[in-house]
């Protein structure tokens, strides 16, 4: 018990060794998640591999296919960064609403994706932005969208020596609105009793694309499917309705501290449709 | 039980110590370098008692592990104050009555000043967002935001 071995290397090649050799190493970024949760279990032993000192994985940078930002971006930097907040403003704001201002200087949006908690904040703008995480190994890199990227609570697709790298967020079409909604018990310091984020593609008042992620509501964030009929519908209260009831129907929320099953199926309802209105304004 | 040697700056003094890898930054601060101010109250981030500036910026230095602060600049609640004057802020908490048991002050007044640093002039909104990350069990909060309002006043050459 409470040995840790620490490896902070500045090369991902090392990295992606380190974790090829060291199958139980755990990957440390801001920690937040991680130490609180080492402490609560008493303090087991632990091998750390932290990925905060290889060289571009905090970066932000504007590409032709879209924008990177690494894995070992701070909640932070994600908030402030003038192009999240002029092209994905809802990923800006849900990074702002992680934790405390302490934690958003140490925490990470990678941390906040592989801790896969079906509350995490960022998760619900980066799928319906269409965001693809960008995993890397010794045997290469792949990319698996975000919407697909988790398969239990605490569990993702991510495989022994994979790393995730960053994630690539493809530029949102002309006429896209998102929209963003937290609802919880308290401003700070809190996780959401249900997330929800749209973004909806308007032409000439009528829908072209919507999309719908919740948060807090299933065992991994959820993917509202079935959306693609309201292609050409018009973009009106009655869409935001129907949408939002075939969203309230696709959540399987658990009672617990934060809310009863059925409290939060209501508001699912709730967000879904007051975000989809002013998505379609 | 593996140790590693640590070399970073705390307020201002370099500083290279043999840690334990399992240690964490407010451990190291309390028991290695005697630096009490730094307070830890819950042990999981939650209450930003142990709140430290770390290269400039606010962690709860209590889910930082020690060997994580390599190289860097730590300002804790004793770097504050020059020889013969405390930090505005801390002069604002006490003019204001913004301490009752004490416990969270330390925290509070290393949250305030980088609040300060972020928003010089900051709307009642910015404290709160500013402060959201510290628990006070005492006060009510209230006269600590008269306190934040007072040091950002004098800060600015008003008060």
């Amino acid at each position: 018990m409470f040995n840790i071995s620490y490896f902070a290397p500045a090369k991902l090649s090392e990295a992606l060794e380190y974790l090829y050799e060291h199958k139980e190493a755990k990957v440390l970024a801001g920690g937040t998640d991680l130490i609180a949760k080492w402490k609560k279990i008493g303090h087991p032993d632990m091998e750390l591999l932290d990925i905060r000192n290889i060289e571009n994985f905090a970066e932000i940078s504007e590409g032709k296919d879209g924008l990177f930002i690494g894995a070992g971006a701070k909640m932070a930097a994600v908030q402030y960064n003038s192009a999240v907040n002029e092209k994905f403003p809802i990923l800006a704001w849900a990074a702002s609403v992680v934790g405390s201002v302490q934690v958003r200087n140490l925490a990470t949006i990678g941390g906040n994706i592989c801790n896969a908690a079906p509350s995490a904040d960022t998760v619900t703008p980066l799928i319906v932005y269409g965001a693809e995480a960008v995993i890397v190994s010794k045997k290469g890199e792949r990319r698996c969208l975000v919407k697909d990227f988790f398969t239990g609570p605490g569990k993702t697709v991510l495989q022994s020596g994979e790393l995730l790298k960053g994630f690539v967020l493809p530029y949102p079409e002309k006429g896209s609105k998102a929209a963003f909604s937290k609802h919880g018990r308290r401003i700070g310091m809190d996780l959401a009793t249900v997330g929800v984020a749209v973004n909806a593609c308007v032409d000439g008042g009528k829908i072209k694309d919507v999309k719908v992620a919740l948060g807090a509501v299933g065992p991994t964030p959820i993917y509202v499917t079935g959306l693609e009929k309201f292609a050409g519908a018009m973009a009106n209260e009655a869409a935001a309705e129907e949408i939002a009831a075939l969203a309230e129907k696709q959540a399987k929320p658990i009672t617990d501290v934060r809310g009863t099953e059925e409290y939060r199926k209501d508001m699912v309802y709730e967000n879904v449709r007051k975000c989809l209105k002013k998505a379609f304004a | 039980m593996e140790v590693k040697e640590l070399n970073f700056v705390v307020n201002g003094k370099p500083y290279k110590v043999d840690v334990r890898t399992n240690w964490t930054l407010a451990q190291v601060l309390r028991e290695k370098l005697g630096l009490l101010g730094t307070k830890v109250g819950c042990g999981e981030g939650e209450c930003g008692a142990c709140t430290v500036l770390m290269n400039g910026e606010t962690v709860t230095s209590c889910l930082v592990l020690a060997v994580q602060a390599e190289g860097s600049e730590i300002t804790t609640i004793e770097g504050l104050a020059s020889a013969d004057k405390l930090h505005p802020v801390q002069q604002a908490f006490i003019d204001a009555g913004a301490i009752q048991c004490g416990y969270c002050t330390p925290g509070m007044v290393m949250s305030a000043v980088a609040l300060l640093n972020r928003y010089p002039d900051p709307t009642d909104e910015q404290i709160r967002y500013g402060l959201n990350g510290n628990l006070c069990r005492c006060t009510g909060y209230q006269k600590i935001f008269e306190a934040v309002r007072l040091a950002s006043k004098r800060m600015r050459g008003e008060a």
